[in-house]
């Protein structure tokens, strides 16, 4: 039964925040996906990750905080620049930081993990032959 | 003990009691009021309390100290609402869906696990797959 909402309304600005600042540096699209899921988390992850516009460059992160569980999938194309590696490291430092009781902060410090590793490496000398 | 015999010894000796007696004597002059020959002030101990009244003051009163206290200790998480505590088993809060579709959030969270458009999805190309990562905590 639904009663309050998860986050403050500080907690939301930091969140969406961090959403538009991953976005911006790594040009992929990130959401978060707090809430109770049924059932397996993998299939509903996906399930939900193919419903966004554009799937294949969507990073998608579901936290069921009932479960202590959460799961990050990313797209075909996002694969590329967030392996899989990358993702499990993300998903850790969120992690740790729910276990103690933290889920704003674990969102914003896992969407900074995310982003850092897809940011588009610097081309250097591109105008050069 | 013998008395003493010569008139200089006589003397010397009533001196001394003298001086004894008076030393003794000035506390138990100054505790003139232990003796209680007549009433002072505040020495009226009054009718006295009731059951009633005792226990308004010293449980009544301590107690009602004590709830302010733990009034104003609790009163910001209190204001605050409901909050995440691990490993409670347990989720108040409806789905919440940053940057979902549309991204509208509360009734598209609702939508998306009540599973409307389920059918059209699994014609998806399962050849290219996503990728990801899972944690517990």
């Amino acid at each position: 039964m639904p009663a309050g909402d998860a986050f403050s309304a500080r907690q939301e600005q930091d969140i969406a925040k961090a959403i538009a600042t991953a976005e911006q540096q790594s040009g992929l699209k990130f959401s978060v996906y707090v809430g109770s899921v049924e059932g397996d988390l993998h299939a509903q992850a996906v399930r939900l990750h193919r419903q966004l516009a554009d799937a294949d460059t969507a990073v998608l992160v579901v936290i069921d905080p009932r479960r202590n569980q959460l799961q990050i999938v990313t797209g075909v194309d996002a694969k590329r620049r967030v392996d899989d590696r990358a993702a499990g490291l993300a998903a850790a430092a969120m992690a740790s930081t729910f276990a103690v009781g933290d889920l704003a902060g674990g969102i914003v410090n896992g969407l900074g993990s995310l982003m850092e590793h897809a940011q588009k490496a610097p081309v250097l000398h591109a105008d050069q032959p | 003990m013998k008395p003493p015999t010569t008139p200089e010894a006589r003397t010397r000796r009533a001196l001394r009691a003298a001086t004894l007696g008076s030393l003794a004597a000035v506390p138990l002059l100054l505790a003139s009021p232990a003796f209680a020959l007549h009433r002072d002030a505040g020495d009226d101990p009054g009718p006295g309390m009731s059951a009633v009244a005792t226990i308004l003051v010293y449980i009544g009163i301590p107690a009602a100290i004590f709830c302010v206290i733990a009034l104003l200790v609790l009163a910001p998480s209190i204001a605050r609402g409901n909050r995440y505590r691990p490993h409670q088993l347990s989720w108040w809060a409806a789905p919440v869906w940053f940057g979902g579709p549309r991204d509208e959030r509360g009734d598209t969270a609702e939508r998306a696990l009540t599973g409307t458009s389920l059918k059209e999805l699994t014609a998806y190309s399962e050849a290219q797959t996503e990728g990801g990562a899972s944690a517990r905590w």
